[in-house]
């Protein structure tokens, strides 16, 4: 049985006038210590779908349809101490804006006890403490002790991430929700804290969910890959396979319009824009952009097809 | 680099920076952005200028513009010392160095509509009569693709990429022979970032508009720019033609900087230069480490990187420089 299983997820954001369908049958799977990556242009529902497993979507989102398995239990129709158990003692979410996940007017140390307090129980403050100087060490945190009694300002960005990574990880006993977890880092840091994530994913045998629009990152980091267009997963692959051999006219597309080191090349990258929310086309998502779009991708949403790779 | 080292100098030679220093006066200190850092343009190129937060690219850029007054040193645009601030320059410097902003979502005012935007570039530059400056302004929209209806739309009703365009279009209204791009494509999601790329590769061949590229994107640098210039706390690391820079990196920072980009692909993995594990937090400009400002987190730091600063050297091609004291004769 997976850890995770996401099935035929369907969520709406409304506002006043409008009722916005993102999310549209959306299934993911995630098993015991698999590292996942979910790739797609901005406003394609990643973030979205990482909410709607934690069920922390903001007031306008609303989950309409569809099933949320944690370990074979629906959390979507869970009791409220369950779910809240799994948010607090099972799974970590790395946000995405580092700054912005931290309380600007609180030290590290309250909002790491606070974290802490939710995800061990019954510990002195004393224990408390000890422990939140381990996980801040585990990030390789220099002089964890100044850290704690600082404000998040005092912190450059690439320590308020390792902070960041520290509270999500004291949460994670099986799975961590990575959302972004090195926008606005630069490449000589985001590279450390990559190799961190990996190692302390790798040490406590957690799962994960990588959630970037960075290719290469997806593709240094986890084993298997789902690509989303406009609320839709358009295809899942063995990362590997997924980089080698897209099978989808999208991820095709998105992989060829990356700009490469090895050569210089720009690729044709993705004619028109990304569908409005409100009218989705019907059919396949992407059959207004895509070359090879035919009459019937109008009119029927495509099956999910298993692809059988042939070796010749 | 001085500008007598280019053998083209004085025949295309566009803008000469040299021993260019801005340092801010702030209450905890003075923050040395740009500390001494010397480089050329040449008419028609596209020199990329990169380094990571704290650098001192942008810094640059500004002084440049005439945003910022410099510290020390000077920047010299065909032949006349330019040092003069952005509200004293004269029309025509402003209209030939031009700049497209990095934060899109503040340089474009989201109250006006596409046209009003355009067409103001446009008027201050001398086109007086409204038929005119409305056709100025189809001219080019058409030119960098941007569709006739976006005209009454307003910036925030497009897209990433289509307000990229309109920047662009703002900035060519008036005809510049410098433009300075910074960051154009970090906001943007591939599709678009190919899209803008190539209409800025178009406008150059077209035009022979001379760029300024300000990225930490190397993978930008490696499709649209001829040379690149890495830069590191305020100083310069390495200055090299973009083939032989991705080929041939030398300084370890730069090393450091290309092993960590992270790859989609084992052709683009086998071009990167052998692993040097990246360590160590960028220190603040304030105080900024003695000696080569790299040493803090350099692998292969020697005594004299800790004291003396590194000076350029010339390594493979006249054009490639690199500041370190590997290189040194006497020192290995």
């Amino acid at each position: 049985m997976p850890l995770l299983e996401v099935r035929n997820l369907y969520v709406n954001y409304r506002s006043y006038w409008y009722t916005y369908h993102v999310l549209n049958d959306v299934s993911l799977r995630v098993s015991q210590g698999e590292k996942v990556g979910l790739i797609g242009e901005s406003g394609s529902g990643k973030t979205t779908l990482l909410k709607s497993v934690l069920q922390i979507l903001p007031p306008q989102g609303k989950i309409v349809s569809g099933e949320v398995l944690w370990k074979g239990t629906n959390l979507l129709k869970a009791s409220k101490n369950y779910l809240d158990g799994i948010r607090r003692k099972e799974v970590g979410m790395i946000f995405q804006d580092p700054l912005g996940a931290l309380n600007p007017v609180f030290k590290i140390k309250d909002q790491i006890l606070d974290v802490l307090r939710h995800s061990y129980d019954g510990l002195s403050v004393k224990e408390y403490l000890g422990l939140a100087e381990e996980l801040l060490r585990n990030v390789m945190l220099p002089d964890p002790v100044r850290v704690l009694e600082s404000y998040p300002f005092q912190l450059s960005g690439g320590m308020r991430q390792r902070v960041v990574i520290a509270m999500a990880l004291a949460s994670a006993r099986s799975l961590l929700l990575a959302d972004e977890p090195t926008t606005n880092l630069d490449v000589t840091i985001q590279d450390q804290i990559l190799r961190l994530i990996n190692k302390l994913v790798g040490k406590k045998g957690l799962s994960m969910v990588l959630v970037s629009h960075a290719l290469g990152m997806v593709a240094r980091m986890t084993h298997r890959v789902y690509v989303m267009y406009a609320g839709t997963i358009v295809e899942e692959a063995p990362t590997r396979e997924l980089f080698k051999d897209p099978l989808h006219p999208y991820t095709a597309l998105l992989i060829e319009s990356a700009p490469r080191l090895y050569i210089k090349r720009l690729g044709e990258g993705i004619a028109g824009n990304p569908p409005d929310y409100r009218y989705p086309p019907p059919g396949c998502r992407f059959h207004p952009r895509c070359p090879r779009a035919m009459d019937v991708c109008k009119k029927m949403k495509p099956q999910t097809l298993r692809y059988l790779a042939v070796d010749t | 680099m001085l500008a007598e080292d280019n053998p083209n100098w004085g025949l295309e030679t566009l803008l000469v920076v040299r021993n260019l220093k801005k340092h801010f006066n702030t209450p905890r200190g003075i923050v040395r952005a740009v500390d001494d850092v010397s480089f050329f343009m040449t008419t028609g190129e596209t020199l990329a200028l990169v380094g990571e937060s704290g650098s001192g690219k942008t810094t640059t850029a500004h002084v440049i513009m005439g945003f910022y007054t410099p510290t020390e040193g000077s920047v010299i645009y065909k032949g006349t010392d330019i040092d003069i601030p952005i509200e004293k320059r004269p029309l025509w410097l402003k209209k030939e160095i031009q700049i497209v902003l990095q934060d899109l979502a503040t340089s474009l005012n989201p109250k006006k509509t596409i046209k009003e935007i355009i067409e103001a570039a446009v008027k201050v530059h001398g086109w007086s009569r409204k038929i005119e400056r409305l056709e100025r302004v189809l001219e080019l929209m058409d030119y960098l693709g941007l569709p006739e209806e976006y005209l009454f739309k307003r910036p925030t009703e497009i897209g990433g990429g289509e307000k990229q365009l309109v920047a662009l279009a703002r900035a060519l209204a008036v005809g510049p022979t410098i433009l300075i791009l910074d960051e154009p494509t970090s906001a943007l999601d591939v599709s678009a970032q190919s899209r803008v790329l190539k209409t800025l590769l178009k406008i150059q061949k077209d035009r022979g508009v001379s760029y300024l590229l300000i990225t930490h994107d190397l993978s930008v640098v490696r499709n649209i720019s001829r040379r690149v210039i890495i830069m590191y706390l305020g100083k310069i690391c390495e200055v090299a033609d973009t083939e032989e820079f991705f080929s041939k990196p030398a300084h370890p920072y730069t090393q450091m900087l290309l092993s960590s980009i992270p790859t989609m692909s084992e052709e683009d993995e086998r071009i990167l230069p052998k692993k040097i594990e990246s360590r160590g937090e960028i220190p603040s400009a304030i105080n900024p480490p003695p000696g080569c400002r790299f040493h803090t987190r350099c692998p292969y730091a020697m005594e004299i990187c800790k004291k003396r600063e590194p000076p350029a050297l010339n390594i493979g091609s006249s054009q490639h420089l690199v500041y370190c004291w590997l290189y040194s004769q006497g020192n290995t």
